[in-house]
């Protein structure tokens, strides 16, 4: 017991010395997170209503970059990205990607293809009524998107959202090792730094539980104010 | 009656010759009909006859492949340019679909808005009026209704028979010139087809002008001022209520009439 | 010597990767990247930042360590300033792609010679000899290696802990016999095996066993070396013969010449004890 006591002792003084450690992994981990979900989410309802409002070969070209996206492991599109993308970006343009920034395209464009099939799956299954009775008081196609089906889709894509954006959370983990410093790369650092392993691995499991959850406990709120009707 | 009307540019729904098909599928087969202000037309016809099919054309919901659709004047839809026939941008026939107003048979309320909030959003988004100015003209649609209590539920929480109403303060809220109602008792349990027939009756005595696909004869007869009888894709027989009804000419409207008495 | 599974997915994009910046290095024949590098006015060195003492993020959050500070020779061997370095922290898998997409320089990262690295990089001259060493506790079982051996003599079971991996009984016999090997999966529990009492000494690199041993001569104490050795280098991407050399250059002066203390101090500070100085005359290392 007050071996268990002084070792826990122990583990927060370290916690307490790697705190800026930690912190900035924190830091990076939540900005890599929310401009992958953001990007994702953006493009992911593009691509969605391409899917379902595109022509022919647009259709196609969005379902293969779908299919593709969904089907490849996730490191192995990090990798393509920061290796092979980011090299003919550089001899296209000369400019070179952040191994931040190609992690954050990787991990969006996860999310994006996860994400244009939940709308398609959504748009589709509201009844062709919907749109008719906003083309009927004369709104624009736009609008009608805006106004009418988005607010009803949404209301669908939620709770598959939500795992979605748990899902980049996770995938943020494989960002070390294209050399980003996420947050689990902080708690290796602070591990090896001071020869404590488990408990600062189990620590790293409890901060991503607590936001996952904080994920999920924002998407329930989300869908309880869509919920009114 | 068709013939005579036609020159007539005082009215406000002109139908010339209107072939629709959908594929192989030709459903209509040159439609004439002039609908004059004020007038309150009853389409009746058995399923299938394209009823809907025409309605849905005269609120741009279809392309139809020849024939013209004016409303006040303007044809709909379509213009010609370099003598070729050309469907207008997404825009304009936006624009011009705001001119009807359309009152479906499944009601088609957007579940996600209040009663209130259904009846402004063509009324914020289209017409653009300011937020106080949209829902004073709701409330005062949805009173004229008798759902002044209901602005604030959610079609979920309404019978049949007031979400219907609500469609209908829907579509007469944007002060359309022509309001087009597609079977819109025909959903409804027996016991709610009353309080929205005298709804539509009420906007009918008050001069608005309308074209009704409608199953109840009793209606036709009674609020109309023409009814239409249509007929695999044509206008079969037309005529004042009385005369339709009473001395129905051919015997296709006959056998329609008998069928629908018992 | 960390025994890392690289995931061998990569292999494709990175052959197509490779493909594009040969094509460019050839479009600029006769150049280097030592040029480059003069430039830009800092190094880009890869290293790790999970392995202490090698490369590791120290209490005032700056990357520390042996490999650190090979990286810092460097710099100052080009600029004669060891701040003109920017480290680029990388996974070990990262280490050989990084160099062949010219997203490092070199990298320095207690990188193992091998053939099969040779292939794809160019290895500098070796600057640490690494081999696996026995760590003992000090308030353990044993007071040193000779009761351990004596009691492993009477027919007691010593039990040592070791990283589970395919080699790891030669691993341990290669610093001591006849003993019960335990095989952990995660090398923080070897230590931890070590510290509970649950072994009675564990098998793991010399480094770490010199750098445990100089940070808490209190708790823990060297139980003899093993025989098999191998060499750390640095790599650079093949086919730069210029910027190869320079890098041989300054690792063997710092290793034989004038800057032969800024080496040395580098490894008292991370492995506990001084390596042997040069000698004058006659260049030792072509002996
Ligand atoms: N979207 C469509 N695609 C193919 N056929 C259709 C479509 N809509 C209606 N039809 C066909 O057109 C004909 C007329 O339909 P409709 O106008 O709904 O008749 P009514 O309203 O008079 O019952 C029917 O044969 C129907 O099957
Ligand atoms: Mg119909």
């Amino acid at each position: 017991m007050t071996e268990l006591l002084s070792s826990l002792t122990e583990f927060l003084v370290a916690v307490r010395g790697a705190q800026p450690l930690l912190l900035s992994g924190l830091v990076k981990t939540a900005e890599a997170a929310i401009l992958a979900i953001l990007l994702g989410t953006a493009f992911g309802l593009i691509f969605g209503l391409m899917l379902v409002y595109g022509g022919k070969i647009l259709r196609l070209a969005v379902k293969i970059y779908v299919d593709v996206a969904r089907g490849i492991p996730g490191l192995v599109k990090i990798f393509t990205v920061y290796y092979l993308v980011n090299q003919l970006v550089i001899e296209a343009t000369g400019y070179r990607m952040s191994a931040m920034l190609c992690g954050i395209i990787a991990l969006a464009i996860h999310a994006s293809a996860q994400i244009a099939e939940m709308t398609r799956g959504a748009i589709q299954a509201l009844p062709r009524g919907q749109s008719e009775a906003g083309k009927a008081i004369g709104l624009t196609f736009g609008q009608i998107q805006f106004n009418v089906i988005f607010p009803q889709a949404i209301r669908q894509i939620l709770p598959t959202w939500v795992t979605s954006a748990g899902e980049v959370v996770k995938g943020t983990t494989l960002l070390s090792l294209i050399s980003v410093p996420e947050f689990f790369v902080a708690i290796k650092e602070a591990a090896a730094r001071e020869y404590i392993f488990f408990s600062f691995y189990l620590f790293a499991m409890l901060v991503y539980f607590v936001i996952i959850y904080g994920i999920e406990l924002f998407g329930r709120h989300l869908e309880a104010r869509f919920n009114k009707y | 009656m068709t013939s005579q009307n036609r020159q007539t540019s005082g009215d406000l729904l002109i139908i010339e010759n209107l072939h629709k098909s959908f594929g192989d599928l030709e459903v209509l087969k040159g439609v004439n009909l002039n609908v004059a202000p004020g007038d309150v037309v009853s389409i009746i016809g058995s399923s299938g006859s394209g009823k809907t099919t025409l309605l849905r054309c005269i609120n741009l919901l279809e392309e139809f492949q020849a024939g013209r659709i004016l409303i006040d004047g303007d044809e709909i839809g379509y213009r010609n340019s370099g003598g070729k026939r050309r469907l207008m941008s997404e825009r304009a026939i936006a624009r011009q679909r705001a001119m009807t107003g359309m009152v479906f048979q499944t009601f088609n309320l957007f579940p996600h808005l209040t009663a209130q909030a259904n009846v402004t959003l063509g009324l914020r988004k289209v017409r653009r009026l300011p937020r106080e100015e949209a829902n004073e003209i709701a409330r005062t649609w949805l009173a004229r209704v008798g759902l002044a209590d209901k602005a604030d539920s959610y079609p979920a929480q309404l019978s049949g028979g007031q979400q219907q109403r609500v469609g209908i303060a829907r579509a007469v809220a944007m002060s359309p010139k022509l309001m087009l109602f597609d079977e819109a008792t025909s959903a409804l349990d027996p016991e709610l087809v009353g309080e929205v027939l005298s709804v539509i009756g009420d906007l009918a005595n008050d001069g608005m002008t309308m074209v009704v696909v409608t199953h109840e004869m009793q209606f036709a007869r009674e609020v109309s001022s023409r009814v239409v009888f249509m007929s695999e894709g044509l206008i079969g027989e037309e005529g004042k209520p009385e005369a339709l009804f009473g001395n129905p000419k051919s015997q296709r409207l006959k056998e329609f009439l008998s069928r629908t008495r018992t | 010597m960390q025994s890392c599974s690289v995931p061998r997915l990569a292999a494709g994009i990175l052959v197509a990767a490779t493909a594009f910046s040969v094509a460019g290095a050839q479009a600029q024949q006769a150049e280097s990247k030592l040029y480059e590098i003069l430039d830009r006015g800092h190094v880009i060195v890869g290293t790790g930042s999970t392995n202490v003492p090698w490369h590791f993020v120290d209490d005032e959050n700056e990357l520390a360590g042996f490999d650190v500070d090979m990286g810092k020779l460097i710099a100052k061997a080009l600029f004669d300033d060891e701040t003109k370095v920017e480290f680029v922290k990388q996974a070990p898998d990262a280490r050989i792609p990084n160099l062949l997409t010219d997203k490092t320089d070199i990298t320095c990262q207690f990188m193992t010679i091998n053939t099969q690295r040779a292939q794809k990089v160019e290895f500098t001259i070796p600057y640490y000899r690494e081999g696996v060493a026995l760590l003992m506790p000090k308030n353990g079982r044993f007071e040193n290696r000779e009761a351990m051996d004596a009691a492993i003599a009477d027919g007691e079971t010593v039990h040592i802990a070791v990283l589970q991996n395919a080699g790891a009984e030669d691993t341990v016999h290669d610093v001591i016999s006849d003993v019960q090997v335990d095989q952990y999966e995660e090398q923080g529990l070897v230590f931890e095996a070590v510290d509970s009492g649950r072994a009675d000494g564990g098998v793991v690199d010399l480094s770490n066993v010199m750098w445990l041993v100089k940070q808490h001569p209190d708790r823990y104490m060297l139980g003899g070396k093993g025989t098999l050795a191998q060499s750390y280098g640095c790599a650079v991407k093949p086919g730069d013969q210029i910027w190869l050399n320079f890098a041989n250059a300054a690792l063997r002066e710092a290793m034989n010449g004038r800057t032969f203390p800024e080496y040395a101090d580098a490894f008292e500070r991370w492995f506990g004890e001084r390596p042997p100085a040069p000698q004058t005359g006659f260049p030792a290392e072509l002996r």
